[in-house]
């Protein structure tokens, strides 16, 4: 009796452990097959930024768009601030009034397919900002 | 008519009485049955009914092992108090209780992830919150079967510690009643038992 319970116990703790939960996402890469789009390749920026924050990136074939994050640290929380739906121009001018001058600021970009798949974000790209209007 | 039978019947055995082979002093010989004396057979019909009783006292101080294992399916362990093994069922009650409530727990955990993975538009964010999620089910999964195994557990266990007590108990009364010579019989007012000593 005892080396049934002991058998029985051991089928269930491998089954509970193989259950699996549905990726019932639609963007899900393995679920629906989707291509996510590639990481985009952004230029380096300028150590100093005067004025306003100039971006600018690699165009790619299967993207329709592209989502801007910013962060105040390297390994900070980036926070979105926009997206710029373009299939021929892969540049953005980040002159916000959040920007304050004399901080240093991050940027990763990542690019949007037809799906709405977001693709991988860039290396984090710092430049120091500025404000020519308090100088 | 049936007065007729009646008088006939009586006149046979009378008769049969009469004129039969028939002793009264062989008729009623202790001997006859194995015993030496008289006393002796009172003796013996004194224990019988003594053991009469303690059957009847038994039967209804033991415990069913069937409602017993019922009782743990309901609720794991309260076999156990039946039986008067209350660690044996706090250990399973509270062993079922932690299980369940982690399963639980973990399980509340992963739909949160799953729901956050089910919005997610951002591939790494997808690929995160569903690693999360799967890891949590899995365990709030492997709890649950902990419980489950608990449960069964303590439905087995309920019917041995019953089998235990009631053997126990048989053990015990005739212990007590047959070589205590403690006399257990029943009284018809109040309707009961009685434990003379």
């Amino acid at each position: 009796m005892i080396r049934n319970l002991i058998l029985i116990s051991f089928i269930l703790l491998l089954t509970s452990c193989a259950l699996e939960l549905e990726r019932e996402n639609p963007l899900d890469p393995i679920s629906s097959g989707l291509a996510a789009p590639d990481k985009v390749i952004v230029y380096e920026l300028p150590l100093t930024s005067e004025g306003s924050i100039l971006l600018e990136w690699d165009i790619q074939n299967d993207a329709v768009g592209y989502r801007i994050y910013r962060s105040l640290s390297y390994d900070g929380n980036y926070q979105f601030i926009t997206e710029k739906m373009t299939t021929d121009d892969g540049s953005y001018e980040d002159i916000s009034d959040a920007l304050v001058s004399e901080n240093w600021y991050y940027y990763k970009i990542s690019a949007i397919n037809s799906n709405g798949l977001e693709g991988v974000r860039s290396e984090p790209l710092f430049t120091y900002f500025i404000d020519e209007s308090t100088r | 008519m049936r007065r007729s039978l009646i008088y006939l019947s009586f006149m046979l055995v009378f008769c049969s009485l009469l004129w039969g082979d028939f002793d009264i002093e062989k008729f009623t010989d202790p001997a006859k049955y194995g015993w030496d004396s008289l006393e002796e057979y009172e003796g013996d019909r004194e224990r019988k009914l003594l053991k009469r009783n303690i059957i009847h006292f038994y039967e209804m101080k033991n415990s069913n092992i069937y409602t017993n294992i019922l009782r743990s399916a309901v609720f794991p362990g309260w076999g156990h108090f039946e039986v008067k093994q209350y660690t044996r069922g706090e250990i399973l009650l509270g062993l079922e209780v932690i299980f369940l409530g982690t399963a639980f727990y973990y399980y509340n955990q992963a739909m949160e992830d799953y729901d956050k993975y089910k919005e997610a538009s951002y591939i790494n964010d997808i690929n995160k919150y569903y690693d999360r999620a799967q890891d949590k089910y899995g365990i709030s999964q492997t709890f649950l079967a902990l419980g489950l195994l608990n449960w069964v557990y303590s439905m087995y266990d309920t019917a041995l510690v019953t089998r235990q007590y009631n053997a126990r108990l048989w053990e015990d009364l005739n212990r007590k009643y047959l070589e205590d010579n403690v006399e257990l019989g029943f009284s018809s007012y109040p309707l009961g038992l009685q434990v003379r000593f």
